[in-house]
């Protein structure tokens, strides 16, 4: 039984999804209840995923705290841990620790209509929030969602794209950045998107997640809309490490983002020399 | 309050002391570098001594540190290593005591890190006051200052043909009085004697850097200044390294052919490129200019904020082992230049 | 080097060639920089704008493989504008003339067309240079490494004597040696054509020497270079092949031909810290020690001889070098029995002229700079103090010849190898160590941003480099610090091994390969 919070905890993958030809969804179930019991979190967390021997990473929760007993990860094969992790299957067993971080700050947008705008697997983040205001529907205003790819082929939670537009009072767009023979639907990026929704900034609230390229763009779109510096929220992608503050990869303008962030509202995030 | 302990008496001292835990303490090495290291007995222990070329930093961050073992990659099989030897420190400087203290407060505000408590539970801390600091040394400037002595367990000042000795915590107190036949009373012309000695170190410093030398808006430092001093960083890791106050570690897996595994953390720097890089080469600090900036910005600027005074102590180690002599009290003295050409201006 | 590092602090000039000092040789840099900050003029020629070239008061770019031509071009400045020293060319130099002659067409105007250096820029580090009576020059692989090597040299050495920049402190013809004991290496005739401290193979008198101390007969032919080594092993005539501390299969130009001609060996012994690609091929592998656990001496790049001392003992089955090569020894029939490196170094002292004062009692604190001819003599700072070891020093009049392959319409390209900071070598150690690999993970190639642009790639894309011989994928790094046409790899790495690249010719004395010039074509890949 670990004693400290740095050696991870045993938990068997009990799913595994193919979102894109890159990217899986695992879902995980630590083996000990009493941790599983133990583990709460709030949408826009992060755990720290081990596979020992080969090394630990930082990966946001995609799933949300309001379905409980089990926990979803989307992970993209970038490097030696991803690639070892999405050749792992049902009833392996991974090292997680966490959660870690300070999460989408939803207490403060009770009663707001919502903006949602991901990028690529951005939208794991979000996916968190997102079904966590669906699970606790009559706290929020309006929904809409806007999400962008490279291509059709890396749209990721396609199913539940379709699900949440579906939902009520909620709109959701979907775009590729190009377009090719198998794709009906928007071409061009996320931020060509935002024009064609309907909203009266004053009552929105904005959570902006994907590729560090994306953000700046959407985040200036949304001021010259009108959207409020302290009603955009969204994440600093910076590269973490320990999770817990110590080991400083993560420092930025003076604060471990992973204690302090990764969620920031821009009226923050310019304080720490962004954008 | 003082007590008196003559020189000859001092390794008597130790080598009582020496039962209690491992001795750790300036030594010459063969090339007559000195340096922090375990002495099995007192005799090879410098009662008066050059600045060590490293703090003792390793003692408490190890360069590399087990945090636990495994095998056949299963987690069910982990067991964490902690380091519990008891350690005396003999001859910490000031500016060595302030990296500790400072490295509780880092290691226990927020997340508690298992492994430097257990490592410093069971230290105790000698300290001896710095009567010849040398042209490196500035930790005036950094609120500390040649006697500062907040958290060591015993303080020390050379007076020559002795040391004044002072407990300051029970673990120190029961070092001293546990052997009080060794010592006798500090009379008053010892004290005068002490307070003599400090403002002569004072005065040295004093000449080597201006104690309210003022640091510039780190916002105005104009992106020329960095660019400028960033082609002599070599970006090797070095100032980190020796750097009493830098705690950045890295995490790494080894695992050997048998399938015996451990997770380590090794020291790093936040002058290399690799240290913010993400997958996809996204880095948010690509440059050398970025990363200097922002590790003189983390020690001057942020560092006060969150903890009220700078992440630097003054030890000068980094001027030593800069190979670009990008040395931490000249970049002091040039940023607080460039406030005053900038005023003229 | 003829010099020592503690003579950068006097030098009045510097003058660095083919050397990515603050990279390579950190210290050395580190050194020039401080002197440069006390007032030193510095003066940088390479065909990469290196980070010294920052604090260079004149920095040239000339094009890869042109040294012969802009080395004659200063010559020749020095010499029209009569600024050499004619007191040190008349007592102790030979050949000017015929230096004089063949510098004569090597105007400033025709070494630009040659080289790309503007013309007055060429004269303007000439007369810093001619006109200091304290100039260093320092100079590394952007020297030798070319089929032009040994004529390099030899018209740096020109200028050095020319100028009278020779034989004393502040001054001389310094190359920086790339690992900790190479030049120890070189001094103890791990070399095909000399004994222990260069006493030449064929001076009979020395051979009988060792013969006399080895009770055996040695071979007074010449042996093979290790370019040689390779093309007789490919023809089948070199049988076996004992490697220590060396990864040819990473290190040596073209490595599909390394990879052929070691398959043709009947024996292909290695002896390595580690299974690198070489030893995974060997026969037989034997584990070495590494530094920390052995006792010895390391001889640095200003002849310092410096002990190293046993910090750990050999891990498993890993033994000293020595000790193998004993044991081996004694295998083949020979009592090779040594009971310690002192008494190698003992005999080395015997039998070495440079080495007789050295003794391990003398190296305890402080090493000693070689030659060092007896058990008082406090070593030497600087060489040729009053005459050159070989009486006068000769002036090479040497022409410029082309690198053997330069670009062309298949292969438009000029591509050009070397190092990175946080590798060393074959990466056979670096990579191991996870801040290091970190830093520099993979194989990139260098593009100057137009033709990276004209190829179609962007920064970090891979991209498919390939040259006649071989071809190899890695990223793209765009940098302003090369001109157009001309390409950077670093060789230290196996998946992407550019030395699958670069070619196998030869300088025809020092038998050293062109690394650092051959010609690649480059596309984007997906």
């Amino acid at each position: 039984m670990a004693k400290n919070e740095l050696a991870p905890k045993a938990a068997r993958i009990m799913n595994i999804t193919r979102e894109t030809s890159d990217t899986k969804t695992f879902t995980l179930v630590f083996t000990n209840p009493a941790d599983q019991d133990a583990f709460n979190y709030r949408p826009g967390q992060f755990v720290e995923i081990s596979v020992l021997g080969v090394g630990e990473a930082p990966i946001s929760i995609t799933s949300s705290p309001s379905r409980k007993g089990f926990l979803e990860l989307s992970i993209k094969r970038v490097g030696q841990l991803t690639e070892t992790i999405h050749a792992l299957s049902p009833g392996s067993i991974v090292g997680i620790r966490g959660p870690y971080g300070n999460g989408f700050p939803f207490e403060d947008v009770n009663g707001d209509n919502i903006l949602f705008v991901a990028g690529g697997i951005g939208l794991a983040p979000l996916r968190s929030l997102i079904n966590y205001v669906f699970d606790n529907r009559r706290d929020y205003g309006d929904v809409k969602i806007l999400y962008g790819s490279r291509n059709s082929g890396e749209l990721v939670f396609t199913g539940e794209l379709d699900r949440w537009s579906g939902m009520p009072e909620t709109e959701v767009l979907v775009t590729v950045d190009r377009g090719d023979e198998y794709w009906q639907g928007n071409v061009g990026l996320v931020t060509t998107l935002i024009p064609r929704i309907k909203l009266t900034p004053e009552s929105y609230s904005a959570f902006v997640c994907g590729p560090p390229v994306m953000i700046p763009f959407v985040i200036k779109d949304l001021l010259k809309l009108g959207f409020r510096e302290d009603k955009i929220i969204s994440t600093l992608e910076n590269y973490m490490k320990c999770g817990v503050g110590k080991c400083g990869h993560c420092l930025l303008g003076g604060k471990y983002i992973c204690m302090e962030g990764p969620v920031f509202k821009y009226s923050q995030m310019k304080d720490l020399g962004f954008g | 309050m003082y007590h008196l302990i003559t020189k000859g008496l001092v390794k008597v001292w130790l080598r009582k002391l020496i039962k209690q835990g491992v001795l750790v303490a300036p030594t010459e090495l063969a090339g007559g570098d000195v340096v922090f290291k375990e002495a099995f007995t007192p005799e090879n222990v410098l009662l008066k001594f050059k600045k060590p070329l490293y703090s003792v930093k390793s003692y408490f961050l190890p360069q590399e540190e087990t945090l636990f073992t495994f095998h056949d990659s299963s987690v069910n099989t982990l067991e964490e290593v902690y380091d519990e030897f008891p350690r005396i420190f003999f001859g910490l400087r000031p500016c060595d005591l302030k990296a500790i203290t400072q490295a509780d407060r880092f290691f226990n505000e927020g997340f508690q890190d298992a492994y430097y408590n257990h490592r410093r539970k069971q230290t105790l801390l000698m300290v001896i006051g710095c009567n010849n600091p040398d042209n490196n040394c500035f930790c005036h400037t950094m609120g500390i200052g040649p006697f500062y002595k907040d958290g060591a367990d015993i303080f020390m000042v050379d007076l020559g043909h002795s040391f004044a000795v002072t407990a300051q915590t029970p673990k120190g107190t029961a070092a001293v009085e546990d052997y009080s036949y060794l010592f006798e009373k500090a009379a008053e012309e010892d004290e005068e004697d002490i307070f003599f000695e400090e403002n002569s170190a004072l005065s040295r410093l004093n000449f080597n850097m201006p104690q309210n030398i003022k640091l510039p808006d780190f916002t105005k430092v104009d992106d020329g200044f960095w660019e400028k001093a960033s082609r002599r960083c070599f970006s090797c890791g070095s100032c980190s390294y020796v750097c009493p106050l830098c705690f950045c570690y890295n995490v790494v897996d080894r695992q050997n052919k048998a399938s015996q595994g451990k997770r380590v953390r090794t020291w790093d720097s936040c002058v290399f490129e690799g240290f913010t890089r993400m997958a996809g080469r996204h880095n948010m600090f690509k440059t050398r200019q970025d990363r200097l900036k922002k590790r003189f910005a983390h020690k001057l600027y942020q560092y006060p904020e969150t903890y009220g005074y700078p992440g630097c102590t003054g030890c000068g180690r980094c001027t030593v082992t800069c190979p670009g002599n990008i040395g931490m009290m000249s970049m002091i003295k040039q940023l607080a230049e460039e406030v005053s050409t900038d005023g003229k201006k | 080097m003829t010099n020592s590092i503690a003579d950068i602090a006097d030098a009045k000039v510097i003058l660095v060639i083919g050397s990515n000092t603050t990279e390579q040789h950190p210290v050395i840099g580190s050194k020039i920089i401080e002197a440069v900050e006390h007032g030193a003029k510095l003066i940088v020629i390479d065909p990469r704008r290196i980070p010294l070239a920052n604090f260079a008061d004149i920095y040239l770019q000339p094009k890869v493989g042109t040294n012969v031509a802009w080395l004659n071009g200063l010559a020749h400045v020095i010499i029209e504008e009569n600024i050499c020293d004619h007191d040190f060319i008349a007592d102790r130099t030979e050949n000017y003339r015929e230096l004089v002659k063949m510098v004569k067409k090597y105007t400033p105007q025709y070494v630009q067309d040659i080289t790309g250096i503007p013309a007055d820029d060429l004269v303007r580090a000439a007369r810093l240079y001619a006109n200091s009576d304290r100039a260093m020059m320092f100079y590394c692989m952007g020297i030798t490494q070319f089929t032009s090597g040994t004529d390099n040299v030899r018209t740096c050495a020109n200028l050095a004597m020319l100028t009278g920049n020779l034989g004393k402190p502040g001054t001389g013809v310094n190359p920086l040696r790339g690992q900790n004991n190479v030049q120890g290496a070189c001094d103890m005739g791990a070399l095909p054509n000399v004994l222990t401290g260069y006493q030449r193979l064929e001076d009979k008198e020395a051979r009988h020497r060792f013969e006399q101390v080895w009770q055996v007969e040695l071979p007074a032919k010449t042996g093979l270079s290790l370019t040689e080594m390779i093309s007789n092993a490919a023809e089948g005539k070199l049988k076996c092949l004992y490697i220590m501390g060396e990864n040819p299969l990473i290190s040596d130009p073209d490595l599909n031909h390394v990879r052929e001609a070691f398959e043709k060996l009947e024996l292909l012994i290695v002896q390595d810290i580690f299974l690198t690609e070489t030893a995974s091929m060997a026969d037989i592998v034997l584990p070495g020690a590494c530094f920390a656990e052995k006792d010895g001496t390391f001889t640095n790049t200003e002849r310092r001889v410096q002990r190293v001392r046993q910090a750990a003992l050999p891990k498993g089955s890993a033994r000293e070098d020595w000790r193998i090569i004993s044991a081996l020894a004694c295998k083949m029939g020979y009592l090779m029995g040594y009971e310690s490196p002192e008494e190698i170094m003992e005999e080395i002292s015997v039998l070495t002229p440079i080495y007789r004062g050295i003794t391990y009692h003398r190296l305890d604190k402080k090493g000693i700079q070689w030659p060092c001819p007896h058990e008082a003599h406090p070593g030497t700072k600087y060489l040729h103090k009053n005459k050159f070891s070989s009486g006068k020093g000769k002036f090479h009049a040497v022409d410029y010849k082309k690198p053997v392959e330069l670009p062309d319409k298949e292969y438009p390209f000029l591509l050009t190898t070397g190092r990175t900071a946080y590798q060393f070598h074959t990466a056979t150690m670096t990579k191991r160590v996870a801040v290091l690999l970190r830093e520099d993970p993979d194989g990139f190639i260098e593009i100057n941003a137009e033709d990276a642009k004209a190829i179609g790639v962007r920064e970090g894309w891979p991209v498919e480099v390939s040259s006649s011989r071989g071809r190899v994928i890695c990223r793209v790094s765009i940098t302003d610090s090369l001109p157009q046409g001309t390409v950077f790899m670093p060789f230290h790495f196996a998946e992407s091994a550019a030395n699958l690249l670069t070619n196998s010719a030869v300088d025809p004395v020092a038998k050293i390969p062109e690394y650092k010039v051959c010609a690649v074509r480059i596309r984007g890949v997906d």
